[in-house]
């Protein structure tokens, strides 16, 4: 019922023009956060490592 | 709810790592007997000299290889400053304070105890090579702190 009318507006010359805007596409694929991974893998992994080597100091200064 | 795959991984990773710090916790703590270097003895400060043992601070043998060493700290110096020990023993420092906060610390060791007046630190380190040993405060506790020391001789039997 909208679309009529704003059909109806847009062939009296309005600014609406009669194709609805395109939708927004939401990309789905997992490549688009791959480097999201990685980076938060590089964070973790340092932050474990880094325990990791305090706590090897610790034990072999025991 | 829906998640990401990605998000996923990220998750069991998270929960691994607790997993794995609280379980190396647990086995420290209660296998391995790792604590903190306060055991909750307490004494009043301002009469350490008439408290026992550290109304005579130094060393006391507990057996063959095993000392304890009573010590206090206080602006800007350790009672007894020197102690000499055999190499192979294991010495328990029990350290109190009769002032402020200080510490004792030895560098390249374990033992690092924040000296708190009213509490007793303890500490155990076994020395395995000969030398000199210094201790520290490094806890900021006057105009003297940078002087504040003490030496540790270990010597061969």
């Amino acid at each position: 019922m909208v679309n009529t009318q704003m059909e109806t507006k847009g062939s009296k010359g309005s600014f609406n023009s009669q194709h609805d805007p395109p939708h927004p596409t939401v990309s789905t694929q997992d490549d688009s956060l791959i480097g999201t991974l990685i980076s938060v893998f590089g964070v973790g992994l340092f932050i474990v490592l880094s325990w990791l080597a305090v706590f090897l100091l610790y034990l072999s200064r025991g | 709810m829906r998640l990401h795959r990605y998000e996923k991984y990220w998750l069991y990773f998270g929960v691994g790592a607790l997993v794995l710090f609280l379980a190396t916790l647990g086995v420290s703590a209660f296998a391995m007997g790792f604590s903190p270097p306060g055991h909750g003895d307490v004494l009043d400060p301002t009469k350490v000299e008439e408290t026992p043992p550290f109304d005579e601070p130094g060393l006391v043998q507990v057996d063959e290889n095993t000392y304890v060493a009573n010590i206090v700290a206080m602006t800007f110096g350790y009672t007894p400053n020197e102690l000499e020990v055999p190499v192979g023993s294991t010495v328990i420092f029990r350290v109190t304070s009769k002032d402020v906060v200080h510490s004792f610390s030895i560098p390249k060791t374990n033992v690092n105890i924040m000296v708190t007046p009213g509490y007793v630190g303890e500490a155990k380190h076994t020395f395995t090579e000969p030398g000199s040993y210094l201790v520290l405060c490094n806890e900021y506790c006057g105009t003297g702190h940078h002087f504040m020391q003490m030496t540790i001789e270990v010597s061969e039997p």
